[in-house]
């Protein structure tokens, strides 16, 4: 039985590509245009996972409210956020919304569809029994790949994918520095400098809301960042 | 010129208030000397009528001789020098022209005679030759206490009088004399006896010329042998009249119709004005206020005749007035001249003269007042003029200081002062702030463009990208995909193009978010420079970094943000065999960071814009290199100095080989 992913975008044309690209993929897609329109569909049956546009026609952050419900409704759902204005980002976390990633519509398909893959991967592995797992210890530090969980002195960090892959980047090989660039690479987005470095800030802030006592990343100016050894 | 001074100049139109006084106290002069006249007049009539009483004493109304009083008996000698000046206007008779002259004088109740006769053909004989030889000759005709009496004068030369009665025989009564013969003419001198007392006297001369023809010349005129005018001199017992009737202060006069002083009392004030008004005021009065009165008194006090248009007035039967000025000082004289009528007949007339010493002095005191006056208001005015000019300039000043800073060194508007003033520097004052609010929302439109712009085009580009992804799945043969590929690559190009424009915007974003925290601002230089170190060769990185931490609170990344972009734009103007310099030092309050580099020098029109957003100063083929600059590298740098209370500079190196920007950093609040 295929998933169902459900496309929550007000502009057409890239509401389309996205729907045919999923298709591809063997998704099943709904496409909604609007937040009245998605939320009939939802309220109907839940999707597998849900791509939302931040702005959705007239509201501004639609996108943000339409989230909340969701996830009111169910804890687990993915949920992935797209927005044409990187300060966005800010905004979801500030909001803890809960969203398992967000992407500026920069990002290719490919890369989304990566996300897609590895947040159904991370559900079917948390529903499996926890069978031999590829798992990094380092210190506090706990690293499950397969479920793409991290957790901290045994509290769960709740990292969205792109967070997840960069702290996998540099937890592979720690006292490492790891470039932007190749954060970049590995987290799969293209994003500048800047960006990366709020990344980096965010998922430093998440540790240390749990510990505020965190201090593994290492900042190397001029060349990236290193976990510590 | 200031404001001020202007206003000043402007003020000096108060000087027209002294002007204005000044022609009131003209036109109050002119009345008070008005009044002066008035006065005058009327005591020259009370006066005339007083001495009209009493006509004894005034000369007849008719023709008469006036009879000099001289003091001393002049010598018998034909000459008049010793006359003291009372032979100087002679009674004349003769035509056409005047040829006899004679004057009468008296001393010890002795009537004197000098006679003078022009005569170009001297026909001579001697008095006593017989009556019936015609010779040049001059007939007295007397009438005396003992009747009428007619002499012959007459000599043969110069020499002592001849004298004989009408019939040739000896005179009755024996005349002194002296004939003297002269250039022209002859000139006879004589004195009757002392006791002899005169009542009438009539002179003829008879001149006969070489072809005998005769002519006669006769005082009175008429033909008649006996005809005689009475006499009449100077009347010393109208003195006391005069003195007792004659205001004090004043000079009375009495002249007969032919302006002879027959009486004379009283004396002009002495001036007090020379010691009671200042010298230049004198002076001002004297060129002035008495601009329109050109004769002076020439006369002097006793002078024998007065010749004056007053008086001819006055013996003409009209009261006259006239202004003299003073010689010896600057006040006026004023004589009133009025007819001396007894039974009709004009005897004479009175002259009463004064000065205008109290309406000087009067004119004086007002003018003292209106100078008082005009100079407390000139400088209350002035001080006014000169607080509200004052006040008036540091307003505008202070608008003008306001308009100065208006825009900061950034080239961001700043908050205007507004003003509650109702007036033009108020209006003015709120004009300059809504136009530097409009300036201002433009600016901010301006800087905020890019970031919008970027923003919007976001999702068209997204939907290129997407597009184009899910073309790589179409069935597309080679040449398609060839297409495929470079539109994917001008898309690319256009996704860069579009985040250097909201890198703007991110920084901002940045910088709002951004935390201070202490820094080693030597390890973190330290760290980059490694990184420029690879990212600028084959250029050279000089490193200048001092021994110790330079600690600093500072946001690491935005400063390093920053360090990229300098590092950025030197790689872009430094040749590939140059050089870059990296240093840093403290300095007081704060940390200076250098990114010296050797090229090109800066334009000078340039100076002081660097670092405002949308400036390049790149040339269209360096843009081309792949990156795009829109010209907000610097921009970039300036907001993270901002952040960190700094400033940003950019100066030529002394040695001109390049140039230097420094980031002067003041550590985050």
């Amino acid at each position: 039985m295929s998933r169902t992913v459900a496309i929550v975008e007000d502009e057409p044309a890239i509401r389309a590509n996205y729907t045919e690209a999923l298709r591809r993929h063997g998704y099943e897609v709904q496409p909604h245009a609007g937040r009245a329109e998605a939320q009939a569909a939802f309220s109907l049956r839940l999707p597998d996972l849900v791509i939302i546009d931040v702005g959705l026609g007239d509201e501004p952050e639609g996108g943000f409210d339409l989230c909340r419900e969701l996830r009111a409704r169910s804890a687990t759902l993915p949920i992935i956020f797209l927005t044409a204005r990187d300060s966005d980002f800010d905004v979801i976390s500030g909001l803890r919304l809960g969203a398992d990633d967000y992407l500026s519509k920069d990002t290719s398909l490919p890369q989304l569809t990566a996300r897609i893959h590895a947040l159904f991967r991370r559900m079917e592995s948390l529903a499996a029994p926890r069978a031999k797992e590829q798992v990094f210890r380092l210190r506090g530090l706990t690293l499950e790949l397969e479920r793409m969980r991290v957790t901290w002195k045994d509290q769960e960090v709740g990292l969205t994918v792109t967070e997840f892959w960069m702290v996998h980047a540099m937890v592979r090989y720690p006292g490492h520095v790891k470039t932007r660039e190749q954060l970049m690479r590995e987290a799969q987005v293209v994003v500048d400098d800047a960006t990366i470095t709020s990344h980096v800030k965010r998922i430093r802030r998440k540790f240390e809301a749990l510990d505020p006592a965190f201090d593994e990343i290492d900042t190397v100016h001029g060349a990236g960042y290193r976990w510590r050894a | 010129m200031q404001l001020r001074t202007k206003l000043l100049l402007v003020a000096l139109s108060i000087l027209a208030l002294p002007w204005a006084g000044w022609q009131f106290v003209q036109r109050m002069e002119t009345l008070l000397r008005q009044g002066q006249e008035q006065a005058l007049l009327a005591s020259a009539e009370a006066l005339a009528r007083g001495i009209a009483v009493r006509p004894g004493g005034l000369p007849p109304a008719g023709e008469s001789w006036y009879v000099h009083r001289l003091d001393f008996a002049p010598r018998l000698d034909g000459l008049a020098d010793d006359w003291r000046g009372a032979a100087d206007a002679p009674a004349q008779a003769g035509a056409p022209r005047p040829w006899l002259r004679a004057v009468a004088g008296r001393t010890n109740d002795r009537l004197h005679l000098w006679i003078s006769v022009d005569d170009a053909s001297p026909e001579r004989g001697e008095a006593h030759w017989p009556g019936d030889l015609e010779f040049d000759r001059l007939q007295l005709s007397l009438l005396g206490r003992g009747g009428e009496l007619s002499l012959r004068l007459a000599n043969s030369g110069t020499g002592p009088l001849k004298v004989a009665g009408i019939d040739g025989l000896p005179p009755p009564i024996r005349v002194e004399g002296f004939w003297r013969e002269r250039e022209g003419g002859y000139d006879v001198e004589l004195a009757l006896p002392q006791d002899y007392v005169v009542r009438g006297l009539g002179l003829q001369a008879r001149d006969l010329d070489a072809s005998g023809t005769r002519r006669v010349a006769g005082l009175p005129a008429s033909e008649g042998e006996a005809a005689r005018l009475p006499l009449h001199g100077y009347v010393g017992a109208l003195e006391p009249v005069l003195l007792a009737l004659a205001p004090e202060g004043m000079r009375a006069r009495v002249a007969d119709r032919d302006g002879w002083v027959v009486a004379r009392a009283g004396a002009l004030r002495a001036d007090p004005t020379e010691e009671d008004i200042l010298p230049w005021r004198r002076g001002l009065y004297r060129t002035l206020l008495f601009r329109d009165i050109g004769a002076a008194s020439a006369e002097s006090p006793d002078a024998r005749r007065l010749v004056r248009a007053e008086l001819a007035r006055a013996i003409a039967g009209e009261p006259a007035v006239a202004w003299r000025r003073d010689p010896a000082g600057a006040r006026l004289l004023l004589s009133a001249a009025v007819p001396l009528v007894v039974d009709g007949q004009v005897r004479g007339a009175v002259l009463l003269e004064r000065s205008n010493s109290e309406v000087l002095v009067l004119t004086d005191q007002a003018l003292s007042g209106l100078l008082g006056v005009s100079a407390v208001a000139f400088l209350a005015s002035g001080g006014v003029i000169l607080l509200f000019a004052t006040r008036l300039g540091q307003r505008i000043r202070r608008l003008r200081d306001a308009a100065e800073r208006a825009l900061d060194r950034e080239g961001r508007v700043t908050p205007f002062p507004r003003t509650n003033a109702r007036d033009e520097v108020g209006d003015l004052s709120r004009s300059f702030a809504r136009l530097l609010d409009q300036v201002s929302a433009y600016t901010d439109y301006l800087r905020t463009l890019a970031g919008k712009l970027s923003h919007e085009l976001n999702t068209p580009l997204a939907i290129v990208r997407t597009s184009l992804d899910n073309l790589e799945h179409a069935a597309l043969d080679a040449e398609a995909r060839a297409y495929v590929t470079r539109a994917r690559d001008g898309v690319e190009r256009m996704g860069l193009l579009v985040r250097t424009m909201s890198e703007v915007t991110r920084i901002e974003h940045a910088i709002e978010a951004a935390e201070a925290e202490d820094t080693d601002l030597r390890a973190l230089l330290a760290d980059c420079a490694e990184a420029y170190r690879a990212l600028l060769a084959p250029r050279e990185l000089r490193l200048d970094l001092p021994p110790g931490p330079l600690r600093l609170r500072a946001a690491p990344e935005l400063v390093v943000q920053a360090l990229d972009k300098l590092v950025d734009n030197a790689r872009g103007f430094t040749p590939p065999e140059g050089w870059v310099r990296l240093s840093a030092r403290a300095e007081d309050g704060g940390v200076r960071i250098s990114l010296a580099n050797r090229g090109p020098t800066l334009p000078a029109a340039m100076r002081g814009r660097l670092f405002d957003s949308l400036v390049s100063l790149r040339e269209k083929n360096q843009r081309g290199e792949g990156a795009a600059h829109l010209g907000f590298g610097l921009y970039v740098v300036r907001l993270v100095a901002d952040l960190h209370r700094g400033r940003a500079e950019a100066h030529d190196l002394a040695s001109g080989e390049g140039v230097e920007f420094t980031l002067h950093l003041r550590g985050m609040p």
